[in-house]
């Protein structure tokens, strides 16, 4: 197979096809370092704050929160805009970047796919207990209504919402879980323990590598990738259309729906680069997670932070040129009103910081990478805080206008599905192998 | 758990395993060249063009995905008019509820035709596979999904060229290990005991490796994989010979003390039995020979093979060079 010698091998340290699968399944076979121990005792203890919160929500009620008449979206969907758009590295990683046959993200997708679900999870509570009666959270789903036949309304985005995110999540549940099955099968066949061997045997439903299997794994691999391809982008333009089908200025934008994908691209790969960064030093995967890898990151991240940027900038000019004076107003309370601080913390995260990668020395400096990837993770959810609160808290009425924080509940919720995250994740760590490892034995002789 | 038997039992199977995708490769090609009919291969990782050698054809699960996101799309459209137009108009804003406003629709339809494709195709492919969960693997390697490449030809199937020759071919173009009559196993069970067994099962098998070319047999295989496996029970003075054999070639520590748990396969608890054979440092297990390794395994009752499996020897030098 031809390879230019100017590109550097994607997996350094000359591994053999048994050290992949020794490195890999080194955290799942050994017990768990302290390191790791410190993270999920931590995920742990945030999670106790979810269930707190969101328990204190349901028995006090919806009060507990500071939204109100005016700006009934608060902090709860901007949480949920949150992670969604976190939620859409993953697929984009293996789904996009597979049919560009962009071998770099073999050693990444596995992670960054259960970075997808796990937010996911996360983002499905705001809505849900948003609701208020979470018990009644089965009504948006297309049953008869309880009291006669009404049914749900098919002309709402809302409803569009229920179906994206489900089809979202059960989809990448697949696609993930496929991918796992033949290193399920890896982690069976060293089995030393007959809890390990039976449900790894369990989960890797007999698979024994025949070419035939193979052969067809690779044909479903494709074909998964090309219909997540438009499901990933589907996802957020839906989400985005809960903003812009509306009439309320700031929102009712035609540009929202790119806009917001962009926007969730940049903030996946920021959240799959935090995660990285510190998987790649605590489980020593430098070998795998090259700093090739880093560099191509910190590519898109430049990359989607501009578009975003430029979508600022782009939706401040129309306003400006509407001459509609909801709209003007709008931006111009954006810019310098009582959320300016938000607005330029925003601007600044998304639209200047990432700059720093036009540097080389920037996308190859972890440690440089990882402030900058946190800096990402705040910009976004200032961008969803700014989009929601400052549109909504000066409305076309002035007498309405109102002036909305959060309470701890909130605060205390949202903290709370950083503890869901990462416990997810760390199990996730424990349990399955971080990195694919069929897929990077394909690629050990390679270079690109 | 039921049994997957797409190597159906009893079925004797002639292998030739190797190390390398490339020569796995080329040994499929110079086989069919051969008309020899082979069986199928088991590998790791996706090798390309493996499937175009063997003559297979292109899976027909994208038919089948289709017709899935077809059914999809027909049941996202079923649903909203059925719901919004037929049985509860919503007349929202005005505006009427028949097929004009179809383009509401759309999203919903769009998203289930994926729902429905990615769910039947994968339903699909692991009816197709034989696959389901709680079903028994069929392995005729151990070591099929970590770093061994099989293939396998069915000692069943009648073919033009003689089993001697077909093996000869297999050990010709690299394989490192052949046999000729091995049956599908699986790993069910698997604490020491039957893991021990499983290695023996393996090496009834390989006499015939031995038996009918052992002027070829000579030359390639490994010497892990032709090793006994059952488990020895030394007396106190064959106990008292290893030790100094190990002795003599690993050295004395000489005070000096490794974490040997950084090796992979080695526990705390086997790291204390390593130490009481006198074994504590990285530098001593890089020193090891084959009758070393063979000791230690004897004497601590230690897995047969898999020190040269995990290959400590090299893992010991990379951790002394840290």
């Amino acid at each position: 197979m031809y390879s230019a010698d100017i590109r550097q091998p994607l997996v350094t340290g000359g591994k053999t096809y048994s050290d992949v699968t020794a490195d890999i399944c080194r955290p799942i076979e050994n017990k768990p370092t302290s390191s790791w121990w410190v993270g999920f005792i931590t995920g742990v203890v945030l999670l106790m704050v979810l269930a707190g919160t969101l328990a204190w929500t349901v028995w006090e009620g919806i009060g507990t929160w500071n939204t109100n008449k005016s700006v009934m979206w608060g902090w709860d969907i901007t949480n949920f805009v949150f992670w969604v758009g976190i939620g859409h590295a993953g697929t984009l990683i293996s789904a996009v970047l597979l049919l560009f046959r962009q071998k770099w993200r073999m050693s990444i997708n596995r992670s960054a796919e259960a970075m997808t679900i796990f937010a996911v999870f996360c983002a499905a509570i705001f809505p849900l207990f948003h609701m208020g009666r979470v018990w009644l959270g089965f009504w948006p789903l297309p049953l008869p209504n309880a009291f006669g036949s009404l049914w749900v309304n098919f002309n709402s985005p809302l409803l569009w919402d229920v179906f994206a995110i489900s089809t979202y999540l059960s989809v990448s549940l697949v696609f993930w879980y496929l991918g796992l099955i033949p290193d399920i099968a890896t982690v069976r066949d060293r089995a030393t323990t007959k809890a390990r061997k039976f449900w790894y045997g369990f989960f890797a439903m007999g698979w024994n590598g025949s070419a035939k299997s193979w052969g067809r794994y690779e044909v479903v691999a494709l074909i998964l990738a090309g219909i997540s391809t438009p499901l990933v982008l589907s996802v957020h333009t839906i989400v985005s259309m809960d903003f812009a089908t509306s009439v309320i200025p700031g929102w009712h934008t035609t540009i929202f729906p790119p806009y917001f994908v962009a926007g969730a691209i940049f903030s996946g790969f920021g959240m799959v680069l935090t995660l990285l960064l510190i998987a790649r030093h605590v489980m020593n995967y430098e070998a795998y997670i090259t700093s090739e890898h880093l560099e191509a990151m910190c590519k898109v991240i430049l990359l989607t932070g501009s578009v975003v940027g430029l979508a600022y900038i782009t939706e401040f000019v129309i306003a400006a040129y509407s001459g509609y004076e909801y709209e003007q107003y709008a931006f111009a309370n954006r810019m310098f009103g009582p959320y300016a601080w938000a607005y330029w913390t925003m601007m600044f995260c998304n639209l200047m910081a990432p700059q720093v990668f036009w540097f080389k020395w920037s996308r190859t400096t972890p440690w440089f990478i990882f402030v900058i990837s946190i800096v990402v993770n705040i910009g976004m959810w200032f961008e969803r805080f700014v989009i929601i609160v400052t549109s909504l808290h000066r409305d076309f009425l002035p007498s309405s206008w109102v002036m909305y924080h959060a309470t701890w509940v909130e605060v205390g919720i949202f903290l709370g599905t950083f503890g869901l995250f990462f416990t997810c994740f760390f199990l996730f760590a424990k349990f399955l192998p971080v990195i694919n490892m069929a897929e990077v034995k394909t690629i050990l002789k390679d270079k690109e | 758990m039921i049994d997957k038997s797409i190597l159906l039992d009893d079925k004797k199977f002639t292998v030739g395993i190797f190390d390398d995708s490339d020569k796995l490769l080329h040994a499929v090609h110079t086989l069919k060249e051969k008309g020899v009919k082979i069986f199928d291969c088991y590998t790791p990782f996706p090798v390309h063009h493996l499937d175009k050698a063997l003559g297979y054809n292109r899976t027909n699960l994208s038919i089948g995905a289709f017709l899935c996101g077809m059914l999809g799309s027909l049941t996202g459209f079923t649903l909203a008019y059925y719901m919004n137009v037929v049985d509860w108009p919503m007349i929202i804003g005005g505006k009427p509820q028949d097929i004009s406003v179809f383009t509401s629709f759309i999203p919903v339809i769009f998203e289930l035709t994926i729902l429905f494709t990615a769910f039947g195709m994968v339903i699909m492919f692991f009816a197709r596979s034989r696959m389901i969960h709680g079903i028994k693997e069929d392995l005729l390697s151990r070591r099929q999904t970590d770093d061994h490449m099989v293939l396998a030809i069915d000692n069943d199937e009648d073919q033009d060229v003689s089993s001697s020759d077909i093996q000869a071919i297999l050990r010709g173009e690299g394989a490192i290990e052949v046999s000729g009559s091995r049956e599908a196993f699986h790993t069910s069970l698997n604490d020491e005991e039957t893991l021990a067994q499983i290695t023996a099962n393996n090496d009834t098998s390989e006499p015939v490796l031995n038996v009918t070319e052992p002027e070829v047999a000579a030359e390639e295989p490994a010497p892990a994989l032709t090793k006994k496996a059952e488990k020895v029970v030394l007396t106190e003075d064959e106990k008292e010979e290893r030790l100094n054999a190990i002795k003599s070639t690993l050295g004395d520590a000489s005070g000096a003390k490794d974490d040997l748990k950084l090796i992979s396969g080695v526990g705390p608890k086997y790291e204390e039995t390593l130490n009481s054979i006198g074994i504590y440092t990285f530098e001593q297990i890089s020193k090891m020979t084959l009758e070393t390794i063979k000791a230690v395994e004897e004497i601590t009752n230690y897995f047969p093979g898999r020190i040269e499996r995990d290959d400590w020897i090299n893992q010991a030098k990379k951790l002394m060079s840290k």
